[in-house]
């Protein structure tokens, strides 16, 4: 039985080549975007689940709470770790560890590393967690002495290529200059997927030993909270973590202040990967954007569904004679129905078959949404092909279900008496479903179109500032009294393809927040404001070209000695005019100028009170140099960039030069909308695919089923173009239906979406307009494709047939 | 055999009724050979349909070996075309995907016998009509002829004691018509099988041992 309804399918399949084409095309593409999105789910999820009894393991964190605003920290202050250690019965084990962060720089036998912050000072308590295996080296004593380190395998071949673990064991590390470790082990790379990516382990007491280490790393303060030092409690199997919070914050509670107060609390190993408040080490997986993927899996999954259910009910009727057959030998509704889902089965399990071929081509497409890390050859693994097999029965059986119904319902003497008639379920199903597939294609175009429009206004508004021909150069940390970057300031301003240089902090609009409380006593009240602030030298405001409204621009000095406020920030200090501030005192130093409003960051952000101060000792450490006219095949900046480097060169012979023009960074603040962007681009490319195979399908089907009508037609003098829209007026009925469907829903999602920016584009009509055009014209030129052929068909043809 | 009693049967049409067949009485014993044979639209076809169960009469009794079976539901009904009741098509009616072998083969799927009995009884089927070479080819590569001996074999292949054949010869040349009207009387005749045929053809028609005249939905004499 099983082989006879398995031929039948096969050689059906084969028969309808094109229909099983279109069939399978959408249903592979439906089920590699589910595959992937799973491929995804599985892999994010698996992360630190095999840390060795990781359902005991917290780390601690802190929240931090002053005027109002709260900060969340992955770290805690240095004396915790002390007491989680000491006071807390609860607590079995701590593990801590300090990520390296302030060395710049590594050298092995004379060849520079950077450090890529995957550098930690532990010990053995932390090798111990994770259950490292020791390929060389004793796990014992390897950390107990100051200056010993332990690489993992893969950072050993990189720094010593060629040498086995025990040849490394004695080889000596020198970061920045200063500090000579000796390799005392070498570990296998952890063989699970874990966030604990660190690849070199300075031995804890090195920390000790060297007093640029202790001042940073081992500050006693308990207000001093950094995420460089990081705590893992491991607790007793029988205690609750609400009870550990609770002895901790007894003794945290002693030295929180009026103005800042700092809570701590427990993170579960199994959120480490997810939590954005408080990052993991390499990549914090982002939940939110796992279920934008989910909804695009399922919502081209559905489409393709709707597909096989369009295509199969469409073509019933050429196999209403079987159905008729078969029922008057034996063969009963049930086991008809069963046959019909079996071949709807064969075909989905085809489709997934060929998904796995081309689910690495989307994951290659999706590349920027996806995790960068994420392994392709997973997909070839047990549990993902398990959930493909699963996947594809359930496709089979919510696409069959309705044409298999369909398909089993006829009764043999209807079908059997006479061979004409449109039998295959009802017309009105298959247009409404047709119409949900173009409202989903519709809304993906109309999104795209929006979110391309948002990011255009974004990149092209005025940002208060100047940004074109602007670029800057970071400098290395290590520079106490400025000299070397002074030097080359002087350097590069005096190259006469630039036109100005300061050497300042960050860029007006970054990546990021800097802010500080601000007060200011106005003789009745004291007024306390967060104020996000800019450090620069007297050539900040020329280069980029602020607008100064009152007073002067600053002078450059070591410390902040004098303010800039803009006027978000002289309003939020209660000067009505901008020339009011100036003389007035701020944090102690008198605001000698006022500059219009710029941004700050993304259109998301609200521009807001800004204060631009002096600081060249502690924050000026990046140049920010505006170039000449580019000159005639930007020979300028040829010339420029070759004597910038030349200059760096000279100074810092060690350090490679790099610089990044300052519309690259404005531009980089989009990035998140421009990978929406272009996951939607995909997403309205599949959904339109997928659709219009459908729609092709259906037009093919219906064409073949009217050519008698056709001819006789045209013998009666309709023209082509009459026979063409025809046959085309009846599927645009659907896809019209759903453009009207698309507007309100797209309207809605979408001004959502544009509700997250604070400076934002229009959704004009012209934009749903533009998307409704995409759509129509996909959807008439390809079914121009059939219809077009029908028309032009000889009708003495087409009727000596009948 | 077979007892229809005060069959009716009549459709739908706008707001009144179109009457098909009036009030039939007809008894057909166990190994006849019965040909209905009427004018187009006389409700012949009808009548098969309804003693072959395909279509439910509007009124009357229809008891088929002594069980009433017009009311009968969907799943009774299906045991007895597995096991009592072949047909045969006029347009044949073979599936198009299956080849000749397997065309065959289905009913005795339906019935659930077992593998080796299945080949065996579709080798001794096509063995007896001669099919051996063919049994490999799909319908669209055999004559129409062929085609019908296929029909044919498939209706008795499951051993049914009725065979109702719907014009066998309709659609085929004098020559074909008499090879497979052979065939009946021979079925009917060694096998003892009950046939009943509608057809158009008085020459058909004397294969059997009686004739039902049907006119205007009402049996003649």
């Amino acid at each position: 039985m099983f082989r006879n309804y398995f031929l039948v399918a096969i050689r059906n399949i084969w028969r309808n080549k094109v229909f099983s084409l279109l069939n399978i095309m959408g249903l592979v593409i439906g089920i590699s975007a589910a595959l992937v999105v799973y491929l995804v789910v599985f892999y994010e999820s698996g992360f630190n689940k095999a840390v060795p009894d990781g359902e005991h393991i917290y780390r601690v964190v802190s929240t931090i709470s002053f005027s109002g605003d709260s900060v969340k920290n992955s770290g805690v202050a240095v004396p915790v770790i002390a007491v989680a250690q000491e006071n807390v019965p609860q607590v079995e084990k701590t593990t801590r560890f300090f990520i390296n962060n302030t060395t710049s720089r590594i050298t092995v036998d004379g060849k520079d590393f950077q450090n890529n912050e995957d550098v930690i000072f532990a010990d053995r308590n932390y090798m111990d967690m994770l259950g490292y295996e020791w390929l060389g080296g004793d796990a014992a004593t390897a950390l107990s002495q100051p200056l010993s380190v332990v690489l993992t395998q893969d950072r050993a071949h990189l720094y010593f290529p060629g040498l086995s673990a025990d040849q490394v064991l004695g080889k000596q590390i020198l970061y920045d200059d200063s500090i000579r470790a000796t390799v005392t082990g070498v570990v296998r790379e952890l063989s699970y997927n874990t966030d604990f990516w660190f690849r070199e382990m300075i031995s804890m007491p090195t920390l000790q030993s060297n007093s640029y280490f202790k001042g940073i790393y081992l500050d006693r303060d308990w207000q001093s909270i950094s995420s460089s030092t990081q705590l893992f409690v491991k607790l007793l199997s029988s205690s609750r973590p609400q009870e550990v919070t609770a002895t901790l914050m007894k003794y945290m509670a002693e030295h929180n202040t009026k103005d800042s107060r700092t809570a701590l609390s427990l993170q579960p190993l199994s959120d480490l990967h997810f939590n954005t408040d408080f990052h993991a080490y390499n990549r914090t997986a982002d939940r939110k954007q796992l279920n934008i993927l989910s909804v695009v899996a399922v919502a081209l999954l559905v489409l393709a569904v709707i597909n096989f259910v369009n295509l199969t009910t469409a073509q019933a009727s050429r196999r209403a004679k079987e159905t008729g057959i078969r029922k008057a030998i034996g063969g009963t509704t049930g086991q008809l129905i069963k046959q019909f889902l079996g071949e709807t089965a064969v075909l989905t399990l085809i489709a997934a078959t060929l998904s796995l071929l081309v689910a690495p081509l989307l994951i290659i497409s999706f590349h920027a949404f996806l995790p960068e890390d994420l392994p392709v050859t997973q997909l070839y693994t047990a549990p993902v092909l398990a959930f493909l097999f699963i996947l594809a029965v359930v496709v089979a059986l919510i696409a069959g279900v309705y044409p298999a119904y369909v398909l089993a319902r006829f009764q043999p003497m209807v079908v059997l008496k006479s061979n004409t008639g449109n039998r295959g379920g009802k017309v009105w199903v298959r247009q409404t479903l047709t119409a949900v597939q173009f409202t989903v294609a519709q809304f993906f175009v109309i999104a795209t179109l929006i979110v391309s429009k948002q990011i255009h206004f974004s990149l092209n508004k005025d940002l208060g500032f100047r940004k074109d021909a602007i670029l800057t150069i970071g400098t290395p940390r290590l520079d106490p009294d400025q000299s070397r970057r002074r030097l080359l300031e002087e350097r590069i301003a005096a190259l006469p393809e630039v036109e100005k240089v300061s050497l300042s902090g960050c860029t007006p609009a970054m990546n990021g927040w800097m802010t500080i409380t601000m007060k200011h006593n106005n003789g009745k009240q004291e007024i306390e404001k967060v104020v996000e602030v800019r450090y620069g030298d007297s050539a900040y405001l020329p280069v980029y070209q602020l607008h100064l409204l009152a007073g002067r621009n600053i002078a450059t000095t070591d410390s902040v000695r004098e303010w800039l406020l803009n006027e978000t920030a002289a309003r939020a200090f209660g000067f009505k005019r901008p020339q009011d501030a100036i003389g007035q005192l701020v944090e102690g130093h008198p605001v000698v100028g006022v500059v219009g409003n710029f941004n700050v960051g993304s259109m998301r952000r609200e521009i807001p009170a800004v204060a631009i101060g002096s600081d060249a000792l502690s924050n000026h450490r990046t140049l920010h140099v505006r170039l000449r006219n580019a000159g005639e095949g930007g020979v300028v900046w040829k010339n420029a960039f070759a004597g910038m480097e030349k200059a760096w060169k000279e100074i810092y012979p060690r350090e490679e030069f790099s610089y990044e023009f300052l519309d690259k960074t404005v531009a980089n603040l989009y990035q998140q909308e421009r990978q929406m962007g272009n996951l939607l681009n995909w997403c309205a490319g599949l959904a339109i695919f997928i659709s219009i195979l459908g729609l092709l399908g259906l037009v093919i089907f219906t064409t073949d089923q009217r050519t008698k009508e056709i001819g006789i037609r045209k013998v009666l003098g309709a023209t082509v173009w009459q026979v063409v829209s025809m046959l085309t007026t009846d599927f645009m009925k659907p896809v019209l239906v759903a453009f009207l469907l698309a507007i309100p829903v797209s309207w809605w999602a979408m001004n959502l979406w544009l509700q997250t920016f604070a400076y934002r584009t229009g959704l004009t009509w012209w934009v749903f307009a533009a998307g409704g055009g995409i759509m129509a014209i996909m959807a008439l030129t390809a079914m121009s494709l059939k219809t077009v052929r029908a028309a032009l068909s000889n009708p003495a043809n087409t009727l000596k047939t009948e | 055999m077979i007892q229809l009693q005060k069959i009716s049967k009549h459709y739908p049409v706008g707001f009144g009724k179109n009457e098909i067949l009036k009030d039939v009485d007809l008894t057909i014993e166990e190994g006849e050979f019965v040909s209905i044979m009427g004018p187009s639209g006389s409700g012949k076809s009808t009548l098969l349909h309804i003693l072959g169960l395909l279509e439910e009469p509007s009124a009357g009794q229809y008891l088929f070996q002594g069980e009433r079976v017009d009311k009968m539901n969907e799943k009774k009904r299906t045991q007895l075309h597995r096991g009592a009741i072949g047909f045969v098509f006029q347009a044949y009616h073979l599936i198009d995907e299956l080849t000749v072998y397997e065309n065959i083969e289905t009913p005795l799927l339906y019935k659930s016998l077992s593998g080796s009995e299945r080949k065996s009884k579709v080798a001794d089927v096509l063995d007896r009509f001669n099919m051996v070479a063919k049994k490999d080819l799909f319908p669209n590569q055999l004559s129409g002829g062929q085609q019908q001996l296929v029909g044919i074999a498939r209706a008795i292949v499951a051993e049914p004691r009725v065979i109702l054949a719907d014009e066998p010869t309709g659609n085929l040349h004098s020559d074909q018509a008499k090879v497979i009207m052979e065939l009946f009387k021979q079925l009917n005749e060694q096998d003892k099988i009950t046939i009943i045929q509608v057809t158009h053809s008085d020459l058909n028609a004397t294969y059997g041992n009686r004739i039902i005249q049907i006119r205007d939905g009402h049996i003649q004499g």
